[in-house]
């Protein structure tokens, strides 16, 4: 199976050059130019979606362990050997850090750019296919190790603690499909209520 | 670890930077022999600001390995666990204590050798880095009107960006090393990591820093 941070990264990597590639071949049609502002504010989106994919890694190593050791019937012990202590720092020390950049980034002045809103769109966009696809590659088999592991039949180990990077996954890819709506006006309380990526 | 972040981030940004200004800014690419002396002191200078990161993340290594000692940055390896009694037909079955001894002396060597290659590389990288970007530096001062071109713009959008990534990744691998080696307890005959990336996350933490206050003065002044 495809590790969560694997799949999340990959797409989001494609994504960015995506989103560049077609900027910077399309964007005179909408008057993007390739300025200062239009380069920082490129900057500023990649940096966010880059938090964010560290803050998912950490989210997913934290719920990794609670799951672990909280979750697991009577009778059944987790198969992996690393203690959930390492798991936990591990996790809140990749949250913060995450947290951390993107609040830089929050914090950053924002140039005026024709063409931002459409920018910021299409990054929540490619965190939305990035969280999709980290979803969709990992939570159906976590969720069916972990059924095969309630009725009693021996999972493979391959997947333990999958669940934790499919829940982990699954969270941020909503709040990437929340802000979607809301970017294109169908949400409640209309744009920018609720962002994960930065705010343009 | 530094390395192997900086160098191909430094290469992939580089990379897309020339095909977006081939792409998009043509009309402002300058090819005369000036213009491509420009592009180059530019890009020299940005090399010399990696080298010297590297140069400072291998320093800093050294130093914390010098002041708390080498098992924090290189790791160490478990300590022998309990030998087991040997029965009375085999009197030399298990490690004897000179082949113990014999064993953690040359630990002892291969940390001292890493840690001796850290003060090296810090010190050549570090100040091949600053001549080579002073030197640069220099002719930028001397030869280009910096004032807000492009090639400027590029630049420290360069530095943001490649900085930005490097810090998004050592820092927070650093941060887990050190407190894993600080807080985790380690069960006996395990391996204890070390915090390599502590280096590379002190030295492009400031540089990002630098970079973005940079840019963002010159945001704001434009």
């Amino acid at each position: 199976m495809i590790p969560f941070e694997a799949a999340s990264v990959a797409v989001a990597v494609l994504g960015t050059l995506a989103v560049i590639a077609v900027f910077v071949v399309r964007g005179h049609e909408i008057g993007w130019e390739l300025s200062a502002g239009a380069m920082f504010t490129l900057y500023v989106r990649a940096a966010g979606l880059a938090a964010t994919l560290v803050f998912a890694a950490g989210l997913a190593e934290i719920l990794r362990a609670f799951l672990v050791t909280e979750l697991l019937p009577p009778g059944y012990a987790p198969m992996r050997p690393s203690p959930p202590a390492e798991q936990i720092v591990r996790g809140a020390t990749l949250a913060a850090a995450g947290a951390a950049f993107w609040g830089v980034h929050y914090l950053l002045p924002r140039p005026s750019v024709r063409g931002g809103a459409l920018l910021y769109t299409a990054f929540v966009t490619v965190g939305a296919a990035a969280f999709g696809a980290a979803t969709v590659a990992t939570l159906p088999a976590a969720i069916a190790h972990e059924a095969q592991r309630l009725v009693g039949m021996q999972p493979p180990p391959r997947l333990e603690g999958a669940l934790g990077g499919g829940i982990a996954a699954f969270l941020l890819w909503l709040g990437h499909l929340w802000q979607l709506r809301a970017q294109l006006g169908g949400g409640p309380g209309g744009r920018l209520e609720h962002t994960l990526a930065v705010e343009p | 670890m530094i390395f192997g972040v900086l160098i191909p981030l430094g290469v992939l940004a580089l990379v897309v930077g020339v095909i977006v200004a081939l792409v998009r800014s043509r009309e402002a690419l300058d090819l005369s022999p000036r213009g491509l002396v420009r592009g180059y002191l530019y890009l020299a200078s940005f090399a010399g600001v990696l080298t010297i990161a590297i140069g400072v993340g291998s320093l800093v290594n050294w130093g914390l390995a010098t002041a708390v000692g080498p098992g924090l940055i290189y790791g160490e390896s478990p300590k022998p666990a309990v030998v087991r009694a040997c029965p009375p037909s085999e009197p030399n079955c298990g490690p004897t204590p000179a082949q113990l001894e014999q064993q953690r002396r040359f630990e002892q060597q291969n940390r001292e050798r890493q840690r001796s290659e850290d003060l090296l590389r810090g010190l050549t990288y570090t100040a091949f880095g600053a001549a080579f970007w002073a030197a640069h530096w220099a002719a930028r001062r001397t030869f280009v009107d910096e004032g807000r071109s492009p090639l400027r713009r590029g630049y420290l959008m360069l530095g943001t960006v490649v900085f930005g990534l490097a810090t998004i990744v050592l820092v927070p691998t650093g941060l887990y090393q050190l407190l894993s080696y600080l807080v985790l307890p380690v069960n006996e005959g395990q391996y204890r990591g070390g915090a390599d990336a502590v280096g590379g996350a002190v030295a492009v933490l400031p540089v990002w820093l630098l970079y973005l206050r940079t840019v963002v003065r010159e945001l704001r002044a434009a």
